[in-house]
């Protein structure tokens, strides 16, 4: 069900693990299935100049969290903010259907990294 | 891609476990494991579930093989990749060129001399699974210069008297998935390592570290007859994948009368890496069949009834009444809540399991007298960290360990043995071999069988993901 692109990402994922020293960490959990994914970000200059990641799902799931990171890695955190869930989906070719909603959140995991980053910025 | 495609597809429920990967299905693939036993039948389920997870490079030992060539097609139909070789001496083999060595065996004196046989330096990882009636024991063993240490702490265990063929059968089943768990862990280097050695007693469920209880020589004397009682009675497993293989594997083994088998799903690649029942020769075609067509092999005097359906609310009463007990096989909540109301609107006993990951629980429930499921698990709306999609990781030998479980705890039910997992619930963590065995009690505000129950009627409870399989 999955294609190629999918299948290599979820059996060999990309940067996965975390970050010990992240200057962002940011959490997104799918109530209704358990899918549950953490980003790790360290940021240079406002350049995403590390990205990890740390999931518990399926495989679309891992691949979603996989591509996200190939995606972010080297980009400024203002275009970061601009990859959306369907950006993935799309770069991995396309996510089954009933994987889409459940499974293809990492984005927004990402995202509040992101905003999780620029918090602790602005209180430090 | 780091496997080709179609083992990625096969192995799909290992890759997506972060522990395995593809990378750890990758070396399970290429390791080389070495089992010695002494007859090859008393192995067969630590051979299915060996081949099953994936390592593909197996050598026996076995001094009596016999019926060894049927087993060994029935492996490669499970893993067409399997090289297998049946060796009769130690003196064939080249131990070292194995990561594992796998000592499986039923008796002290041919274990010591298998033991004795392997050449003075071993760079493989030695484990010894070993039972004796219903009792069980595994230790890891890095250095083979312990040899007689490694057998003494064993000794009391085999001295337990008196056991019908039935339990022994049950412990062999459960060394062999135990040894094979041990033996995926030590390749991957995942888990933890125990220098104790862990004991088991299948007949109370107990699994604990250190040395043998002799409060577990029950004396337990089953007669030549209780085999035959067996044959007077009947199981209904509902799903025949994970939890459904072994159970209905170890019961047919075990001589019981007739098998009830319900599933809707067909067979597909990526169950292979744990459903023992099916094959690649059998993908595509209907669970159920090719769970009777496995199981007919096994033992041609059982009944195997088979529904090629759904279990919903409104067969499920039908279903359920013709069987003198129930074991759940199911993957998904929904279907075990509808499970546990119709076993406890027709009074019916029924022997819980669920698996995810490393991790595995099973409980017997009798209604009215303990907990319904309900009590232990009561529905919620969030499904907090249970998955309801069919596609979560868990390791292949896993569920063979708690369905080997389920199906001591129907055997012990018709042999009317009082030690049994009512009022209890075993937790097994496999990563860490952990077990604890804890008391649970009936909840009196439970909505099935408290005081002022709330269900009074079956229904079907929704599904959230849009593909569902049995575990």
């Amino acid at each position: 069900m999955y294609n190629d692109t999918v299948l290599d990402h979820l059996s060999n994922p990309r940067n996965i693990g975390t970050l010990v020293n992240a200057d962002g960490e940011g959490h997104i959990g799918n109530p209704v299935d358990g899918d549950k994914i953490t980003v790790y970000v360290k940021v240079s200059v406002d350049i995403i100049e590390d990205i990890k990641y740390k999931v518990f799902g399926c495989g679309a799931a891992i691949a979603a969290g996989s591509m996200l990171t190939e995606l972010a890695m080297g980009k400024s955190i203002a275009e970061a903010m601009n990859i959306t869930n369907e950006d993935v989906a799309n770069a991995l070719g396309g996510l089954p259907e009933s994987k889409l909603l459940c499974s293809n959140i990492a984005a927004t995991a990402l995202h509040n990294a992101i905003q999780d980053y620029k918090n602790k910025k602005q209180s430090s | 891609m780091i496997i080709s495609k179609d083992k990625i597809q096969r192995y799909m429920r290992h890759i997506i476990m972060q522990e395995i990967g593809g990378p750890g299905q990758k070396k399970l693939i290429e390791s080389a494991v070495l089992v010695c036993g002494q007859r090859s039948c008393d192995s067969t389920a630590l051979l299915y579930y060996l081949v099953a997870s994936g390592i593909s490079n197996v050598d026996c030992c076995f001094s009596d093989s016999t019926e060894f060539d049927l087993l060994a097609s029935n492996l490669k139909d499970l893993n067409p990749d399997l090289n297998i070789h049946l060796y009769t001496s130690y003196s064939q083999i080249s131990v070292n060129n194995h990561d594992v060595v796998l000592m499986h065996y039923a008796s002290l004196e041919a274990l010591s001399a298998g033991l004795c046989s392997l050449p003075s330096s071993v760079s493989a990882q030695i484990i010894i699974a070993a039972s004796s009636n219903y009792c069980g024991a595994i230790k890891g063993m890095d250095c083979i210069a312990s040899t007689e240490a490694a057998v003494e702490d064993l000794k009391p265990m085999f001295e337990l008297t008196a056991s019908g063929e039935v339990f022994s059968y049950i412990a062999k089943c459960i060394t062999g998935v135990l040894s094979v768990i041990e033996a995926i862990k030590a390749i991957l280097g995942i888990g933890e390592k125990h220098s104790d050695t862990l004991f088991f007693n299948a007949v109370t469920a107990e699994f604990y570290y250190g040395s043998f209880k002799a409060s577990d020589a029950l004396h337990l004397v089953l007669k030549n007859s209780d085999k035959k009682s067996l044959k007077e009675h009947s199981v209904f497993i509902v799903g025949s994948g994970g939890l459904g293989s072994p159970n209905a594997f170890a019961l047919a083994n075990s001589g019981i009368g007739r098998i009830g088998l319900i599933d809707y799903d067909v067979v597909e690649a990526s169950n292979l890496n744990r459903q023992i029942l099916h094959s690649v020769s059998r993908i595509g075609i209907p669970k159920v069949e090719s769970a009777k067509h496995f199981l007919t092999g096994l033992n041609k005097d059982i009944r195997i009834d088979i529904y090629n359906d759904r279990f919903t609310a409104d067969n499920a009463i039908e279903l359920i009444k013709e069987y003198d007990i129930i074991v759940d096989g199911l993957d998904n909540l929904p279907t075990r809540y509808l499970l546990n109301d119709a076993c406890y609107f027709m009074k019916k006993p029924f022997v819980e399991a669920g698996v995810l990951g490393f991790i595995g629980l099973t409980t017997k429930i009798i209604p009215d007298k303990g907990p319904c499921y309900r009590c232990t698990f009561p529905e919620t709306d969030s499904k907090g960290p249970v998955p309801s999609c069919s596609e979560t990781g868990v390791l292949g030998p896993l569920p063979g360990l708690m369905g080997f479980l389920q199906a001591a705890e129907v055997i012990k039910h018709f042999l009317g043995l009082q030690e049994s997992l009512e009022n209890k619930l075993l937790l097994v963590d496999s990563a860490e071999l952990e077990f604890n065995l804890v008391d649970i009690e009936k909840d009196p505000t439970c909505v099935l069988c408290g005081t002022n129950p709330k269900i009074d009627k079956l229904k079907d409870y929704e599904f959230f993901c849009s593909k569902k399989e049995s575990s």
